[in-house]
């Protein structure tokens, strides 16, 4: 067997490691297809197609007239979005343009496709578009319908109802402009990054009823608005505020009622806000919602990020009309002056890359699943942040941060100059509408304000402050001219590659600069530095002068293609608990000093089986501020053959890598990139593959220039076949050839092969799934709205709080409880035996949470046990929790104003059991015994009071107990009260 | 510069010692416009009791009743609290209702809107206007109201209002119905005016969660010496058709100068309100608020109709920097500061809650004198003088809604909420307010009142003010932990910030709080206070 090399590995890793978590977290990722709604989830008006197939486009043309509802475009080519006017070869195609891109994809392309809209003629019916470069024009049915005209990287969407003909198809032209403009940023130029073209982010069609709620970025307020106002990691509860606008289309005016859900990851309804207001004809009305999660909130952070979902949902005389989905996040971050950054009151190091959208032979048109991976590998890697330099990005890969627990920095597109008014007012829309895009999604943390001017621009601030005062904004200052400081923005963040003109007044954050051990450590000692974002993960297309005319990408820790340069092991072994070996060179005759990363104490080596020594990590003082500094190991006297790895912490082998001395080129392994993602069929996806060369044991050879062609078994095609972009065959650079597989129609079994001359072939099988267009359908998870009900049990003048039902009784009697849930449900507490005794408490003053409950209750004596009962239950599931809790003596002094009515309670002297046994009876009859230990005290500030969970059945017809019982003999049973809800 | 001084000098005089005397003439630049604001503070006819007397008609005569001047009492009180034996839910002293009648000159511009506004009445107010009844204000007796009494006046004639201003005890109105540790007092006892606008204006702040005038600065940077400032206008068209209007906003200096201008225009439609939403900054030579250096600059928000100006307003803006860190605690412009102040109730011996601005502002400057940076406005909502004095002499502010311990019924619980949210927006543009309390000696934290004052100003810390016998010992939904410090916190977990909202005094307390930047600062009991509290014999109540 041959072992895996490198990539290997960390591919197997990751496949292990993703498998595990992420695919089974994410289903929607796993491309499970439902096709009906699940449960608890409305059924609206609201329909949401994507609609990226099947678009037949010609190249150029731009006076043409291609619009017309009877244009014949048969002859025209068929292609699938995400989509690029043309594929790009390493070398730009042999373009010479310079940083103002005067040629280069400047052309147009026209998209034709039919879209058949519902027969309901009241409907709206909208087209959504996540981007185009740069400019759109849009025809419906022969007739013009709009332009967006304000940039290639921000979503918009056409209003097409008074164009469609309902019930049926309708003819929709697209010509999609990316020739060179004044006044669209980054446009005209310079900027040192390819602005790729096409139809290169998602399309869908949008219908809903009149009365919907509006795009986020239609307006300052639009669409949903969800902020967390107080985040209290310490005490685990948040704020959370939800605005929602409702536009109402109709001609008279209408009542709405907005509900907004807040929905666990388990699908269980944990806040429930509602509000009704009429909206008048032609208005847009805010609903302006507040409430909070109150315990055990789960907060997102880098290492778990946890994600509620919020339903925001629109009804009308109890009809489901409307509704939108939000994920949601709770954080809370705080860029301290003195110690740094602040995630959840912890500090961290914002360590990471900037991200071009830039791919091999695609440009900019990457599907989602791509965006995804980058991330996921980021996060495999161990980064903590992405800027997503130098524009807004995906809709994609903002959700892969949030799903993942990336920060990100997100910035609108300008470099370095500035346009004229029309170009300003264009830049600062991309600003709003990236904010009002992306305002919800927890991963942002920082909206960058301008990109290398001379100085902060305020009018990018301004906007950016007005649209969402809750982020912090960086100003991003060239280091060779302007004022070297936050200014007006709240960070001051620069590029570091050499020396910056920085006082050490406020932090700096590197929002640029090197990458690697040696520049982490200047950051992490210093808590001025809260963070290096680093120039660049992946290689990016630029026309930035070069020496070799045959490969236009620039920088880069990874290829364009993702390939992993080995500097980027050592961020694995700094940044993750996994205990790590990477040996990152070649071990072989001339090599230099072997370098380790790792995050063991030591490493020793084998060579050929035989110890050579025990090895620390660096102590250069470059590296001084890591935990984890390189192994830099000289190698006194090579030996061909295998090396082994062992690092060892407390002496004990915690990690292992073994490799061997490369021979000669003798095979292709081919890697297909599938972990953790799947491969949709449909003709937009693309998956990534490494032709790797290796010798006959399997181990990489790296110094070959062979060129690989691949072909393709099954519905599937190689991206750039047949196109002059050097693609297929592909140059194996450093011995991998990479290659991108373009999804055909229909699901199934692919079979991908790469040849090379004189070299043993390799193959890989995957398959590919059904993709689901219908995005209510692909995304919808269930929701479990139970209702729940809280009785707070004790004397007349128990303290009672908010939310909290009272239950006040007399002693020595059974006592009833009529309460209103459940459609009207009736509670009683009595002794089994109806002979027993039974005695109320009230005002006790107890330290806790929720000491007014637990304070005071019911203390019940009877041979049979304390009862409490619930008649009228309708059919179904139920949980209850009740509280067991003995206050022995009330917290009180001289400021108290119930003291002295505290001072003739003796109920507190009456024996109870510490152990009760409680039991159900329910439509199943009688149930296990189980046992709640009863808890004592008038503190319990930092522990939890004595409770019982438990599900029960009710048959809609019979009652349902509870019965509990001293576990050991006869005293007293203590009931303070209970929470009782319905349960899926 | 020596005139500059002078103005200044002038603009502090005129401000601090709250003189309403007013030259003739606007002074140079300020935007003369449709809205007149007249103080209304003199000449009442005043008649104690009689709550079924339906004393407002137009023919009343009211020659006999005693002539008095607002801030008004229903009666004046002695140390002994009148010798009255209640308990602290009060139910007998200053149980009273007060009728209160005067006429109003009204613009004889037909085409105005009129209003009255009144800064807080104890507590249920009814208002007549030419004997027909206008409305109700049954809130409580905090927070600020008004009537729209456009169609109920004749303009250009003298026109008769009558007020029923109701002290009975009530069960929906907090802090009744008790019990609360301090007096509520009674009567008409804060500014009354008569606000007289174009039917294009801007609205009442406290009307809306977005009505009138916000000021928030989402970004100061003390280091930089640049300031981020948002500016919402909502502005009301009363007329019956569509109107263009644009929104000029000012920053001016206290000199004068205009550092910021922010100009928009929109279609006002009628019967609707539009929001204006500006965002801009200063970015140079910044002048920092502070306890030190309380420079205000003015936020003049003028709305055009066809260049032609018809509505005018004035705020204070105080741009300061307010944060918390583990190694200095709060820090005021990026410098660590200790809080050391007092709780002050509105009370003044004799005339109870009548109190003249004159007096709030003397309040605030002994205590400046005494060296306090903060107070509280124990447990109530406080005067506009009393915070205006505080903007201007550098003190910081904890202010609360009117609650105590109990809660009430759901309407009680509604009209706690509503005091919340006046209270927030009657005060929300002063620098000096840096605290929202939520809520006063519960059993834990009061979520309600914590999402409403949130929703209402998202930019300020909550501050629950537990009770030191039961609930949690945290800050639990609010952003501060703050409690009564006596004897100690005995329960608190060290893993957040502490602010004593009551508590002992002395060196000795004051240097415990200096010492731990977790513990934000100490505000003493009570500056004085009059109560029903188990008084010993001979001792002054």
């Amino acid at each position: 067997m041959t072992k895996p090399n490198q990539i290997q590995r960390w591919l197997i890793a990751m496949t292990l490691f993703i498998l595990c978590e992420w695919v089974i977290v994410y289903p929607a990722l796993a491309g499970a297809s439902q096709t009906k709604l699940p449960q608890g989830y409305p059924q609206t008006r609201r329909i949401k197609i994507k609609i990226n197939q099947s678009w037949k486009f010609h190249l150029g043309g731009p006076d043409e007239a291609f619009y017309h509802a009877d244009f014949d475009d048969s002859g025209w080519e068929e292609v699938c979005v995400p989509h690029t006017l043309e594929l790009t070869s390493l070398a730009l195609n042999g373009y010479k343009d310079d940083k103002y891109q005067m040629t280069f994809h400047r052309d147009v392309g026209w998209y034709r496709r039919t879209v058949r809209v519902s027969d309901n003629p009241d409907k709206k019916i909208f087209l959504e578009f996540e981007g185009a470069h740069q400019v759109t024009d849009l025809w419906v049915n022969g007739k013009h319908v709009g332009q967006h005209a304000v940039g290639g990287y921000t979503p918009f969407h056409f209003d097409i109802s008074k164009y469609v003909r309902f019930g049926a198809e309708n003819q929709v032209t697209l010509m999609v402009d990316n020739r060179r403009r004044d006044d669209c940023p980054p446009d005209p130029g310079p900027f040192d990054y390819i602005k790729f073209s096409g139809l290169y982010r998602d399309v869908y069609l949008v219908e809903t009823d009149p009365m919907h709620i509006t795009f986020n970025w239609e307006a300052l307020k639009a669409g949903v608005t969800i902020t967390t106002l107080s985040v209290d990691p310490v005490n685990l509860n948040a704020t959370i505020n939800i605005k929602t606008v409702v536009r109402n289309e109709s001609d008279t005016a209408r009542n709405c009622t907005v509900v907004n859900r807040i929905i666990d990851k388990e699908g269980f309804v944990v806040l429930k806000l509602i509000q009704t207001s009429p909206i008048a004809a032609g208005d847009d009305y805010e609903f302006n919602q507040i409430g909070g999660i109150e315990e055990n909130v789960r907060l997102w952070s880098i290492h778990d990020p946890y994600l509620y979902r919020v339903n925001t949902l629109v009804l009308e005389k109890g009809q489901e009309i409307d509704f939108v989905e939000t994920k949601m996040g709770i954080r809370k971050f705080e860029l301290d002056a003195e110690e740094g950054f602040r995630l959840n009151g912890k500090l961290i190091e914002l360590i990471g890359y900037n991200r071009h959208q830039h791919y091999g032979y695609i440009g900019d048109a990457l599907p989602n699943s791509l965006h995804y991976k980058d991330m996921l590998q980021f996060k495999e890697f161990g980064f903590n942040v992405v800027r997503t330099a130098h524009y807004p990005q995906d809709d994609a890969l903002i959700e892969a941060c949030d799903e993942l627990g990336i920060l990100v920095y997100e910035e609108p597109p300008t470099w370095i100059s500035i346009g004229n008014d029309a170009w300003f007012d264009n830049y600062e829309k991309a600003a709003r509408v990236m904010v009002r895009n992306h305002r919800n999604h927890p991963s942002i943390v920082i909206w960058g304000a301008g990109i290398n001017h001379r100085g902060y621009v305020p009018r990018a601030h301004y906007a950016i402050k007005q649209e969402d005062p809750t982020r912090l904004t960086a100003s991003q200052n060239s280091r060779w001219t302007g004022w070297q400081t936050s200014g007006l923005t709240d960070i001051f963040a620069n590029m570091n590659y050499g020396p910056v003109d920085w006082n050490r007044d406020e932090p700096l954050l590197a929002m640029e600069g090197g990458s690697g051990p040696a520049t982490v450590a200047t950051y992490k000692k210093d808590p001025m530095m809260p963070g290096i974002i680093s120039w660049t993960a992946h290689a990016y297309y630029t026309f930035h002068p070069n020496r070799n005319p045959n490969d236009r990408t620039r920088g880069g820790s990874m290829s364009v293609f993702r390939y992993p340069g080995s500097r980027l092991f050592w961020y694995q072994s700094e940044m993750k608990e996994d205990p790590i070996v990477k040996i990152v060179r070649e071990w072989k005759q001339g090599m230099g000093d072997l370098i380790i990363y790792s995050n063991c104490e030591e490493i020793e080596l084998f060579v050929n089986k035989k110890s050579i020594g025990t090895f620390k990590p660096s102590t250069d003082p470059r590296y001084s501020g890591l935990d984890h500094p390189p192994f830099v190991i000289p190698v006194q006297a090579f030996e061909a053959g295998e090396l082994l790895a062992q690092g060892k912490t407390n002496g004990k082998v915690m990690a292992s890598q073994t490799v061997h001395t490369p021979g000669i080129a003798a095979a292709i392994k081919l890697v297909m990139d599938t972990t953790g993602r799947c491969f949709k069929a449909g003709g937009s996806d693309i998956l990534v593959g490494y032709a790797m060369i290796v010798d006959k044991n399997g181990t990489h050879i790296t110094d070959t220039s062979h060129r690989v062609h691949f072909t393709v078994k099954g519905d599937a095609f190689v991206v750039g076949d047949g196109a002059d972009i050097d693609a297929n065959p592909a140059l194996a650079k450093n011995g991998v050839a990479p290659v991108l597989i373009r999804s055909g129609k229909t699901a199934g079994k692919v079979t991908i092969i790469a040849n090379s001359e004189g070299l043993k072939s390799g193959s890989t099988v995957v398959e590919t799934i059904p993709d689901q267009a219908d995005m209510i359908l692909a995304n919808a998870l269930p929701i479990y709205d139970m209702e729940k009900v809280k009785v707070d049990m004790g004397a007349t003048g128990q303290l009672i709080q908010f939310d909290w039902i009272p239950w006040n009784s007399e002693d020595n009697q059974p006592s009833t409880l009529n309460l209103d849930a459940f459609g009207g449900i009736e509670a009683s507490v009595k002794t089994v035996t109806g002979r027993g005794v039974i005695r109320w408490l009230g005002e006790m003053n107890v330290i806790g949470k929720f000491g007014f409950v637990y304070g005071e209750g019911v203390l019940g004596f009877d041979d049979e046990g304390l009862a409490l009962e619930f008649k009228g239950l309708p059919s179904g599931k139920y949980q209850i929790k009740t509280y067991h809790h003995f206050v022995p003596v009330s917290k009180t002094d001289s400021m108290d104003p119930n003291r002295e009515k505290l001072k003739t309670q003796n109920i507190n002297k009456l024996p109870y059991a510490k152990s009760i046994h409680i039991k159900v009876i329910d439509a199943n009859g009688e149930g296990a015994v189980k046992t709640a230990n009863t808890t004592q005290g008038n503190n319990i500030q930092n522990r939890n009071p004595a409770t019982f969970t438990t599900q029960f059945e009710s048959d809609g017809k019979k009652s349902v107990s509870l019965i509990m019982k001293d576990a050991r003999e006869n005293k007293g049973v203590w009931l303070n009260g209970f929470e009782l809800s319905e349960w899926p | 510069m020596k005139l500059n001084l002078m103005v200044l000098f002038l603009f502090l005089f005129v401000a601090s010692s709250q003189l309403t005397a007013q030259d003739a003439g606007l002074p140079e630049g300020y935007p003369e416009t449709p809205r007149k604001i007249t103080c209304m503070n003199a000449g009442w006819r005043f008649h104690l009791g009689d709550a079924e007397g339906a004393f407002y008609g137009i023919d009343f005569d009211d020659s006999q009743w005693v002539t008095i001047n607002v801030p008004h009492t229903l009666k004046l009180t002695s140390l002994a609290l009148d010798g009255c034996q209640d308990d602290s839910t009060q139910p007998t002293f200053h149980r009273n209702v007060g009728w209160y009648r005067r006429f109003i000159d009204v613009d004889g511009s037909a085409n105005k809107k009129v209003f009255l506004e009144f800064e807080g009445a104890h507590q249920v107010t009814d208002a007549w206007v030419n004997g027909k009844h206008v409305g109700q204000h049954a809130i409580g007796g905090y927070t600020p109201f008004h009537f729209d009494i456009t169609t109920y006046v004749t303009p250009g004639k003298a026109n008769q209002v009558t007020l029923l201003v109701d002290n009975r005890r009530r069960d929906d109105i907090p802090p009744d119905p008790g019990p609360f540790d301090y007096i509520k007092f009674s009567g008409l006892y804060r500014d009354v005016y008569l606000v007289e606008t174009d039917r294009i204006h801007i609205t009442f702040p406290w009307e809306e969660r977005f009505a009138g005038v916000l000021i928030t600065t989402p970004s100061v940077d003390p280091l930089n010496g640049t300031a981020t400032i948002d500016i919402k206008t909502v502005v009301r068209n009363e007329q019956d058709k569509p109107q263009k209007c644009s929104v000029l906003t000012r920053i001016i200096d206290k000199d004068g100068c205009v550092v910021l201008r922010m100009n928009n225009s929109a279609i006002v439609v009628p019967a609707s309100d539009k929001l204006f939403s500006q965002c801009g900054g200063i970015e140079e030579n910044l002048h920092l608020w502070s306890c030190d250096d309380p420079y205000l600059y003015r936020v003049n928000t003028t709305v055009f109709c066809e260049g032609i100006p018809v509505d005018c307003l004035e705020n204070p803006l105080g741009i300061r920097k307010l944060e918390l860190n583990r190694h200095d605690g709060l820090l005021l412009n990026g410098k660590p500061i200790e809080i050391i102040g007092v709780n002050r109730h509105q009370h003044y011996p004799y005339i109870g809650d009548a109190v003249p601005n004159s007096l709030h502002f003397k309040d605030i400057l002994q205590l400046k004198e005494l060296g306090m940076n903060t107070i509280r406005t124990a447990h109530y909502t406080q005067d506009n003088a009393l915070i205006n004095a505080c903007d201007q002499l550098g003190m910081l502010v904890y202010e609360e809604a009117p609650s105590w311990i109990n809660f009430g019924s759901e309407k009680w619980f509604a009209n706690l909420e509503e005091a919340a949210r006046r209270m927030v927006r009657n005060h929300r543009n002063h620098p000096s307010i840096v605290v929202w309390g939520g809520g006063i000696n519960h059993r834990g934290t009061v979520p309600r009142l914590h999402y409403a004052i949130k929703e209402e100003d998202p930019v300020r810390w909550t501050a629950s003010n537990n009770s030191e016998w039961a609930g949690f010992q945290g800050s639990g939904i609010c952003d501060l932990y703050s409690n009564m410090d006596y004897a100690g916190v005995p329960d608190w977990t060290e893993k957040e910030y502490l602010l004593a909202m009551e508590g002992g005094r002395g060196p000795r307390v004051i240097s415990k709080y200096k010492a731990d930047p977790l513990r934000l600062g100490m505000l003493l009991d009570r500056a004085r206070l009059l109560q029903f509290q188990a008084a010993q014999a001979g001792i002054s109540r």
